[in-house]
């Protein structure tokens, strides 16, 4: 591990950095670190606005903070795995839009729900092969799908974004809403967050599939000296890190009732945000789905106090920059920094 | 070329035809040309279908339409030649444009706002570069942070809505001059002088080297931290420039001004061989992936296709653009 450098020379002065990659090195050490930060938080926006700790906000917080959980998982698993995806946001609006225009033409919700899902896994599977078998970096091949997800969704719903006069139409019998009801008072939105993240972080932590994320990540021509089928696994991770999109745009339309194709602009940095507060490297193969609920929940805490207390839009953008930034200071002293 | 092509399986290996057809080869892999074809391939399609396609005013709307995406790829151009890349550009730009035209509203002489306005870009630009080699953040993320900040600094600065500024001072990009709108003068500036700087100057060179393999310009005893840093605060003030030719093309002060835009940017910029992994791209291909863009989407719109569908376009040439050029290197691994 590291000692501190005993030669001399410019490494020899134990600045800031040595002292905070100490602190940062081991997972207890981030998530006390991460659990402080959170609490302090809460303190702040509860001092700040009376709302903020009544049940109806935290449920209402929860409800926002489910979807940015879901893509979180996704997230994790493809910078995990060393994919930056950077179409998420995309391909929730693609979701959503698909969902919503499937009811509007008098499906049930259950159709609905596998057409918003399969279409995210879709995107997500052409992601995966472009990055695996065209050998196009992920960031590109995924700022890519960024812009053709986006394109499909709004010539889906005719580029106008507009479909409340369509929904008004739409019997609430068919279940399109269920994403508003509540199971033995705990919103839906939250209980499948729940599930999906209970659900990935077994997957990642105890299955073949999960641990091989890591080892993608860490070094893909050592894998492949191993006969870990990297290319497959490269698509599979991909393709989940879409399907949970496609999923979250689902759930997203359920709540608001029906969604068109302009929304979601922008949540893949939110979630990217979340997994790297939450410790995944930015460089792939370190990383886990608890640090994620972590960054998840300090994100969706920072989003709803900052929204409660009445602080405008561009203040939060610029709090979410800025959260950012530290987390990836913060993960540029535990891995050494850009070089 | 259907001659080397025949006369290949006669003669024996190594023998002058396959000469030809390597050169022919090479020639076709040199940055920009198959895009250039393309390019010519496009623009028949279009002349077929659309009467007033291959029209004077055509080209010039053409023109005048990719100055600004110009500007700001030649830009990111440089960024990715020297090994960097920055994703703020769009908000860069939207910022220095706000910031001119704010000035500009509340009273001040119409140069000193459109001067403040300009230097806001490499100011921006010093930041990234300051973030990257200082705090050792990651450029992509560093400049994606960025990209909130400065989003939420043009909205504090000019509101969220949008100004209409009726100057013709403002408004200089509109003029014609010798019946060609100034931007595209502007455009034939921004060409001329990066051209320049890449291939006739030290600084041009050095970049490259940086780009090329950082661990070996150290090595040569380049300062590696203060040309990102330069590198970061060029890119900077190409997209301050590119904000305030937005913002005297839209002739207002528009905080959604540029939002996006890196998207567009990305695709012409790799469709004209640029790398993510630094050291190539030249800025004769980043020119005509632009015009090969606008020129897609000026046709789309045309034959009355839905603008997004440009969106779809372009995903699918960036592909292929970045497929097809890491084809030969071995791609992503």
């Amino acid at each position: 591990m590291s000692t501190v450098p005993q030669t001399p020379g410019p490494m020899a002065r134990p600045g800031i950095r040595a002292i905070l990659r100490r602190a940062l090195e081991s997972e207890v050490g981030l998530r006390v670190g991460l659990l402080v930060f959170l609490f302090a938080e809460i303190v702040v926006f509860s001092l700040w606005s009376k709302e903020f700790l009544s049940a109806g906000n935290l449920l209402n917080a929860g409800r926002a903070t489910g979807m940015l959980a879901i893509i979180s998982v996704g997230a994790t698993f493809g910078l995990i795995s060393g994919a930056l995806d950077i179409s998420i946001g995309s391909v929730i609006a693609l979701g959503a839009t698909v969902g919503t225009q499937v009811i509007i033409l008098g499906q049930p919700a259950v159709v609905a729900v596998a057409a918003a899902i399969l279409v995210g896994a879709a995107a997500g599977f052409v992601n995966g092969v472009n990055v695996a078998k065209l050998r196009v970096n992920p960031i590109i091949a995924t700022l890519a799908m960024l812009g053709i997800a986006r394109g499909v969704a709004y010539i889906i719903d005719g580029g106008t974004g507009v479909v409340e006069d369509k929904m008004a139409n739409v019997p609430v019998s068919a279940g399109f809403n269920i994403m508003q009801d509540d199971l033995a008072g705990i919103p839906l939105p939250i209980l499948v967050a729940a599930v999906v993240m209970i659900l990935g972080h077994v997957v990642l932590s105890k299955t073949r599939f999960g641990r091989y994320a890591y080892a993608v990540g860490n070094s893909p021509s050592s894998s492949r000296a191993v006969a870990i089928p990297v290319d497959r696994l490269r698509i599979a991770y991909l393709t989940l890190s879409g399907f949970l999109a496609g999923l979250a745009g689902w759930v997203f339309a359920s709540m608001a009732g029906g969604l068109g194709s302009a929304v979601a602009q922008g949540y893949e940095l939110t979630a990217i945000t979340a997994v790297i507060v939450g410790g995944t490297a930015l460089a792939g193969g370190r990383g886990n789905l608890l640090g994620t609920l972590l960054g998840v929940l300090i994100l969706g805490v920072m989003v709803n106090g900052m929204t409660l207390a009445g602080i405008p839009l561009f203040y939060q953008l610029m709090g979410q920059g800025f959260v950012l930034l530290v987390a990836v200071a913060l993960d540029a002293v535990r891995s050494g920094g850009y070089r | 070329m259907s001659e080397p092509l025949g006369a290949v399986p006669g003669r024996a290996a190594g023998q002058e035809p396959s000469g030809v057809l390597l050169r022919a080869r090479e020639l076709l892999l040199r940055p920009g040309v198959l895009l250039l074809l393309a390019w010519l391939a496009v623009c028949a399609g279009f002349t077929s279908l659309l009467p007033y396609f291959l029209t004077t005013q055509n080209a010039l709307t053409i023109l005048n339409f990719s100055a600004v995406t110009f500007v700001v790829s030649a830009g990111f151009t440089v960024a990715l030649i020297g090994g960097g890349i920055d994703l703020s550009i769009g908000s860069a730009m939207m910022v220095s444009g706000v910031t001119a035209g704010t000035l500009f509203l509340s009273g001040v002489p119409l140069w000193i706002g459109l001067a403040v306005g300009l230097l806001t870009g490499p100011l921006i630009g010093f930041i990234n570069g300051l973030l990257v080699t200082r705090l050792r953040v990651n450029p992509l993320i560093a400049t994606l942070s960025m990209l909130f900040v400065l989003r939420g600094m043009g909205f504090f600065f000019a509101g969220s809505q949008l100004r209409q500024i009726r100057d013709p001072g403002f408004r200089f990009a509109r003029q014609l001059v010798f019946g060609v709108p100034t931007s595209v003068y502007i455009l034939a500036i921004v060409f001329v002088l990066t051209f320049i700087l890449l291939r006739y100057t030290q600084l041009g060179r050095h970049l490259k080297a940086l780009g090329g393999n950082p661990a070996a310009a150290a090595q040569s005893a380049l300062n590696v931290d203060r040309y990102r840093l330069l590198l970061y605060t060029i890119c900077g003030t190409y997209a301050g420039t590119a904000g305030i030719l937005l913002a005297s093309v839209l002739g207002a002060s528009d905080p959604n001004a540029g939002t996006g835009r890196e998207f567009a940017v990305a695709t012409a910029v790799f469709l004209g061989g640029a790398s993510l992994s630094g050291g190539r791209g030249s800025i004769v291909g980043t020119l005509i992936g632009v015009v090969f863009m606008t020129t897609v989407a000026n046709g789309l719109t045309q034959l009355g296709a839905l603008p997004e569908t440009v969106l779809i376009v372009s995903g699918l040439l960036l592909i292929a653009a970045v497929a097809i050029d890491q084809r030969p290197k071995g791609g992503y691994r």
